[in-house]
């Protein structure tokens, strides 16, 4: 056994930015940026330099600040998600993983590291924080006043958690911080994992694979690494969020977009959680923002469609409620196609997500094959009939869903309510409402909610499951983006410079 | 909204958007802070005595003492004398604490780990021909029949 956590935190830390780096590239490196969703580019004669014959620079060019911030965004989750695949291969293939594996976790790294430099590119680490420049100024105090105040309140929200509740919320200990015990503790059958008497053995093992490896590296057992796994994902997706909107929006409404998402006392209350629902909003975050990059002309880079289809895959390895998302996604896509006789395009940008999304499916369905094997009689297909036909199964649904407009905390109609009101005061910008990549992220959402009501009708009731619960981790699956949906509609003083920046300067 | 050198000017409907974005972000997050209803901590300190655990821990903590019997089983069964959910709850705790075993919710198992929230009969219900390995006094016991492994 290791004892060095800090060791595998930092692997962690260069896979994912190796990986984000890769594909989340530069707008201006492709050098085919056209013009952006809010109005013409600040220096066009930088984006057009192909066409105006400039010397291509062999290395790519500095990134924009705002996307430097994006990737480091996206490390820590990128990261996660592919070594936990890497540890869940070798656990699969050799056994319990000892020495041998860091040695082989480390020759990953080098790979990747060679595929980075080889692709030209220099790390940029040198990050500043720019305050906003809004007027008044009343505003540009208030407003970092308070996103660090709401995270003062986070950081406090998840200290009293995780000292009430060590092992985290109910469905940690049923079924996330359990697969990973499975993983740890035992030596041969570890596939008794699967077996029908735990609670939800069809899971797949993202939470159960990190947690599990990074308890190699400590040597032993230790509460931290899951509650840290959570406070890094919903950190994670707070960031991201924010950096995503202060790239398309300036640095004033990432910061407004960062502090919004803080409204959301369902989520708050989860961060301690321990669930694998903290990595689901951060990879569904990721997954929908990379599309919405590309469907709003940000960047026309078809590696980020491949990015999101990494996302996409590292959903289904977190969790059975992915599926729900990509399912609504998917529908609305065909829809989109169908109306707009844009198949070509489509085609050819579903080719690139299917890259990035085939590998961790991958590790998906081979959990499956393992779990059809050690479970065979899991499957209830009578059962599910049944209660799709259910009238009082229906009455319960609605009855949950009702219920959400009367509890009060953690609620989570009054964030939605909020963001609501807010957009009716502050009103539309301008051609907001007919952009393309807004039109069809909403209905995505939409379309998840309406999904979602479907499997609340056919999944079995569990009572220390309640509706409700299922209804938070709905909620705070696309939470992020709609704060994010909201603020990119919004009528605010905005503006385009930050993300022109990389074009704009010399390579 | 005019435009500027910055985008655009902010007009009274942004103030007010603002004003109720940021007085109710801030609401949501006091709401979230008494969710965990902060008081408990402050009053644990004030007595110089500690927070009490959640359930789960606590369970993990009274069934350490049948563990050592256990370190070569692959299955076990499991019984309470408490209502059906939170027998059910209890179910799950045990089989958290004690993965990798498997917990099964029977008493057709070799061992079966008990939990008696009032002194259990003698001998409990259920439980004829086996035999008292280990009784942890606080409502764990654990039973095996004998003549099996």
């Amino acid at each position: 056994m290791i004892t060095l956590p800090l060791v595998g935190l930092l692997l962690t830390l260069i896979h994912g930015y190796l990986l984000v780096a890769l594909l989340v590239r530069d707008p201006a490196a492709p050098r085919r940026i056209q013009t952006g969703i809010h109005g013409e580019p600040d220096h066009p004669e930088d984006l057009l330099s192909d066409e105006t014959g400039a010397e291509p620079s062999r290395t790519q060019p500095k990134p924009a600040l705002s996307l430097r911030w994006v990737r480091l965004a996206l490390t820590f989750g990128i990261g996660y998600g592919s070594t936990s695949m890497i540890y869940f291969a070798w656990r699969g293939i050799f056994g319990p993983p000892d020495f041998t594996y860091v040695l082989f976790e480390l020759a990953v790294t080098i790979f990747l590291l060679a595929l980075y430099l080889r692709a030209g590119f220099t790390p940029h680490f040198r990050l500043s924080l720019k305050l906003p420049g809004f007027q008044p100024r009343l505003w540009s105090v208030l407003l970092p006043a308070g996103l660090l105040l709401g995270l003062v309140g986070l950081l406090a929200a998840y200290q009293m958690g995780i000292h009430l509740y060590e092992n985290g919320v109910t469905d940690a200990w049923t079924t996330w911080n359990l697969s990973a015990r499975y993983m740890f503790r035992t030596r041969a059958a570890w596939v008794n994992l699967f077996s029908p008497l735990n609670t939800d053995p069809a899971e797949p093992l993202l939470f159960g694979s990190s947690v599990a490896r990074m308890w190699i590296f400590q040597g032993r057992e230790a509460q931290w690494a899951p509650q840290f796994f959570g406070l890094v994902f919903a950190l994670s997706s707070l960031w991201l969020v924010s950096a995503a909107a202060s790239l398309l929006r300036g640095y004033w409404v990432g910061w407004l977009t960062g502090f919004a998402m803080l409204g959301a006392s369902a989520w708050v209350v989860l961060i301690h959680g321990q669930t694998a629902s903290l990595p689901l909003m951060f990879f569904t975050l990721a997954c929908a923002l990379a599309f919405y990059l590309y469907d709003s002309h940000t960047s026309r880079d078809e590696l980020l469609l491949v990015f999101a289809g990494i996302s996409a895959g590292l959903m289904t390895w977190t969790s059975n409620a992915a599926w729900i998302f990509l399912l609504a996604f998917l529908l609305v896509r065909l829809v989109w196609i169908s109306r707009h006789n844009n198949v070509a395009k489509e085609v050819l940008a579903w080719q690139f997500f299917l890259l990035g999304f085939l590998p961790p499916l991958m590790f998906t369905l081979t959990f499956r094959l393992v779990f059809i094997a050690a479970a065979p009689n899991y499957t209830d297909i009578a059962g599910f009939l049944d209660r799709l036909f259910s009238l009082e199964q229906l009455e319960q649904v609605l009855r949950g869903l009702g219920s959400q407009f009367v509890t009060l905390s953690p609620n989570h109609m009054v964030p939605v309510a909020l963001l609501v009101i807010f957009l009716l005061i502050a009103g539309r910008q301008p051609g907001a409402a007919a952009r393309k990549a807004d039109r069809l992220l909403w209905r995505v959402i939409l379309v998840s909610f309406l999904v979602s009501l479907l499997v609340f009708q056919t999944a079995p009731s569990d009572p220390l499951m309640p509706l409700s619960t299922l209804f938070t981790r709905l909620f705070i699956q696309l939470w992020p983006l709609m704060v994010f949906l909201v603020m990119m509609q919004a009528r605010l003083p905005g503006i385009a410079e930050e993300r022109m920046e990389a074009a704009s300067r010399p390579s | 909204m005019e435009s500027n050198s910055q985008g655009v000017k902010p007009d009274w409907r942004t103030h007010l958007a603002l004003v109720v974005l940021y007085a109710g972000v801030l609401a949501g997050l006091i709401l979230g802070l008494y969710h965990f209803e902060p008081e408990i901590f402050v009053l644990a300190r004030q007595r110089g005595g500690s927070v009490p655990r959640d359930e789960v821990s606590r369970t993990e903590r009274a069934i350490r003492c049948v563990k050592e019997f256990l370190v070569d089983q692959e299955q076990i069964g499991f019984t309470s004398d408490l209502s059906p959910v939170a027998h059910l709850s209890l179910y799950r705790q045990v089989q958290y604490s004690l993965a990798p075993i498997l917990v099964a919710d029977s008493l057709d198992e070799t061992y079966i780990v008990a939990f008696y929230s009032s002194a259990p009969p003698q001998p409990p219900q259920n439980m004829e021909g086996y035999r008292l390995v280990q009784d942890c006094e606080s409502g764990v016991m654990l039973f095996h029949k004998p003549g099996n492994p």
